[in-house]
């Protein structure tokens, strides 16, 4: 079985529907092409009728023309049907005759019809030959006129003009009108059975692929619609499912990761001092560090936002910078907390305490050993962490907030999820990430909040 | 010391058994929660370490059974989890303190030793940073087992500042314990107590540093530990 090409625009409902219905028209045409032949052949006498009244009506129509001439035109000495001869008169009201024309020796009697009313056809067969002789009445400008016709020939083919005529009027046309309402009727039917899917396919595009948990409504006008709008749902409800999925992985693999290395580092502790355990230490640090991160930005990817709940900008940074100090000592760094008047924000504080630990512990990697990291909360709802190493390159600023991505590669230390994790909380909070070069040298890196209102504290 | 321990991890209970006997601890060991509950109810103990991922339940329904018993004595909650949320839940349930794994054995066996020195404690009255001893009855400080002469103002920071040791001490808290009782106190106040530790403990060759925290407040940490290899803060 073939496809239609792979290529190309697949064709329109509408056209395909046009198609098939012109096909159907085909079927009609041919079924009633027989059923009309089958007709006039059975019953030969509708035939000899029909020859006679064509040539009846198209000699009463140069009626006023031979009014006029009182000669017949040329045009009207030839018959119909080719292969036969014939003769006509004209009768008006009271029996005189306006035109005759003989063909030949085929003639007819001057004898006006026996009554006005009459219409007759008659034939005479002699074999194949026949002579077919009859009388109609035509009004032409409202005067009577009886036109009496003398058909003499043989065989079927005299008859064919006049079947096809039949076949024009009554089956050609009559088809040709049916296919122009298909028509019609197949574009109004494509379009209104197509809108609701329309608006489907509207309402699937507008999915935001980070709003995993969106579904479509259903339209009520027709069930095939709502099936396929329930197949879309089903299939979201599984993207949902597998998106969520993997999402917790990075975090269950850290969370479990976390024992291991937990009887890693106690193995570890207990080895006896040497410029190896020294190694295993930092190593096993840094592995701690990047479950911690995976952890962090797991939780701040599922993080769902309280509207009523509100943070302490000054409390936070207050409460991370004393968690982080020892670390900062620890590494040669000193550390500085200043207040300048920060306001509280709407948010999740221990989500924004993630994201200040994260800038502030970056910084703390990143900048040489004999510096000063200082946090500065305020003016306003923002928060700024700002270092003396060698700062962030302008063009690289965009990048660090991706996840993994690190501005020296050959840095051994962790794993580029840190700004990303900021990045991540602070677009969930609706705010922003400022990365700048501070005066003098280094890196300052704000946190900038949507506010809310003055801070209220005991 | 007794120490009772709950974890279903043997090799993670193996190492932190080992660590603590070799801090002077006696560790009894148990792999469920009913375990432990049973011997809660026979033994008296110091001291509670308990993992909140036990196979048998949530360490935290043991922590709030514990404390709905009227056991007071310390505990310290050992934890894989720290999602958003999830310290607070530890805290409120009753738990004294909590560790976060992974943990190196130095910061466990300190917050051990924290927690038993809190009043009403089992472990002596002698707080000490390496040849730094502070004896919290006598209220005499020694460097080198050497006495050494120290006004009360400096003592009472001392005091504060070793028992936090390795931590930083917020000014506004220094500032409470010291100077609760007088009316007027100087902005620089406690810089100047500061500064006068620091060079009395300089002169007397005490291996220890008072670190400022800018903004934050105070620490006082090992000198040893200063520069070195971080030790990883606690989380």
């Amino acid at each position: 079985m073939t496809h239609g090409p792979a290529s190309g625009t697949p064709r329109t409902l509408f056209f395909r529907l046009s198609v098939r219905l012109a096909l159907v028209g085909l079927v009609f045409l041919v079924v009633e092409l027989a059923a009309v032949v089958w007709m006039y052949v059975r019953n030969p006498n509708e035939l000899d009728q029909l020859l006679v009244t064509a040539e009846a009506d198209r000699i009463a129509g140069d009626i006023p023309q031979m009014l006029v001439d009182g000669a017949v035109p040329e045009a009207l000495r030839q018959p119909i049907a080719a292969g036969t001869r014939r003769a006509f008169l004209i009768h008006e009201l009271g029996g005189g005759v306006i035109a005759r024309f003989n063909d030949g020796d085929l003639k007819i009697a001057d004898e006006p019809p026996a009554s006005f009313l009459v219409i007759r056809t008659q034939r005479e067969s002699w074999g194949q030959r026949f002579l077919l002789s009859g009388t109609r009445r035509v009004a032409v400008e409202q005067h009577p006129f009886w036109i009496t016709v003398a058909i003499f020939g043989h065989g079927f083919q005299p008859f064919v003009p006049v079947i096809f005529n039949e076949i024009r009027f009554h089956v050609i046309f009559p088809l040709l009108l049916l296919s122009l309402m298909f028509l019609l009727f197949n574009f109004s039917v494509v379009r209104s059975t197509l809108r609701p899917l329309q608006r489907t396919i509207t309402a699937i595009n507008a999915i935001d692929p980070a709003q995993v948990e969106t579904r479509i409504e259903a339209e009520a006008s027709s069930r095939e619609v709502a099936a396929l709008v329930s197949a879309v749902n089903a299939m979201l409800e599984r993207i949902e499912r597998s998106v969520r999925a993997l999402k917790d992985f990075a975090g269950d693999a850290a969370h479990e990761l976390r024992t291991p290395l937990a009887v890693m580092m106690l193995s570890i502790g207990k080895l006896p001092d040497s410029p190896e355990k020294a190694k295993l230490e930092v190593d096993a640090q840094r592995m701690k560090r990047l479950v911690n991160q995976m952890l962090d930005m797991s939780h701040a990817t599922a993080l769902e936002l309280d509207p009523d709940r509100r943070a302490d900008l000054a409390a936070i940074a207050r409460e991370v910078v004393t968690e982080l100090t020892p670390l900062a000592f620890a590494r040669g760094h000193s550390i500085s907390f200043m207040d300048q008047g920060a306001v509280a924000v709407h948010g999740h504080g221990e989500a924004i305490g993630r994201a200040l630990r994260n800038l502030v512990e970056n910084a703390l990697t990143h900048t040489p050993a004999g510096t000063r990291v200082e946090v500065t909360v305020g003016p306003g709802p923002q928060l700024d962490v700002r270092d003396h190493g060698p700062g962030i390159p302008e063009d690289r600023r965009t990048e660090v907030l991706q996840r993994f991505r690190r501005l020296d590669r050959s840095q051994p230390e962790g794993a580029g999820l840190g700004l990303a994790i900021v990045f991540t909380i602070m677009t969930l909070h609706g705010g922003v990430v400022r990365i700048e070069n501070a005066h003098g040298a280094g890196a300052r890196i704000r946190l900038v909040f949507r506010e809310s209102g003055p801070v209220m504290r005991a | 010391m007794r120490v009772l321990l709950a974890e279903d991890n043997p090799r993670f209970a193996n190492l932190i058994a080992e660590g603590l006997e070799a801090e002077g601890f006696v560790l009894d060991r148990f792999g469920s929660l009913s375990a432990a509950r049973e011997s809660v109810a026979l033994d008296r103990y110091d001291l509670f370490l308990i993992d909140l991922g036990m196979p048998d339940g949530d360490g935290i329904d043991f922590v709030r059974a514990v404390r709905r018993a009227g056991n007071t004595t310390p505990i310290l909650v050992i934890t894989a989890r720290n999602g958003l949320g999830d310290r607070v839940g530890g805290l409120d349930s009753g738990a004294d303190d909590y560790l976060v794994k992974p943990f190196d054995m130095p910061e466990l066996a300190a917050r051990c030793r924290a927690l038993l020195r809190r009043p009403g404690g089992c472990l002596g009255t002698t707080l000490n940073v390496e040849n730094l001893e502070f004896d919290t009855i006598a209220r005499e400080v020694r460097i080198s087992s050497r006495v050494i002469h120290v006004p009360p103002r400096e003592c009472d920071l001392l005091e504060r500042l070793m028992r936090r040791a390795g931590h930083v001490v917020s000014k506004a808290s220094l500032e409470d314990t010291m100077y609760a009782l007088s009316s007027e106190v100087s902005p620089n106040a406690l810089e100047a107590v500061v500064s006068r530790l620091r060079r009395r403990l300089a002169a007397e060759k005490a291996r220890v540093v008072l670190h400022t925290a800018h903004g934050i407040g105070y620490m006082l940490a090992s000198a040893a530990q200063t520069g070195r290899v971080e030790r990883g803060a606690p989380r």
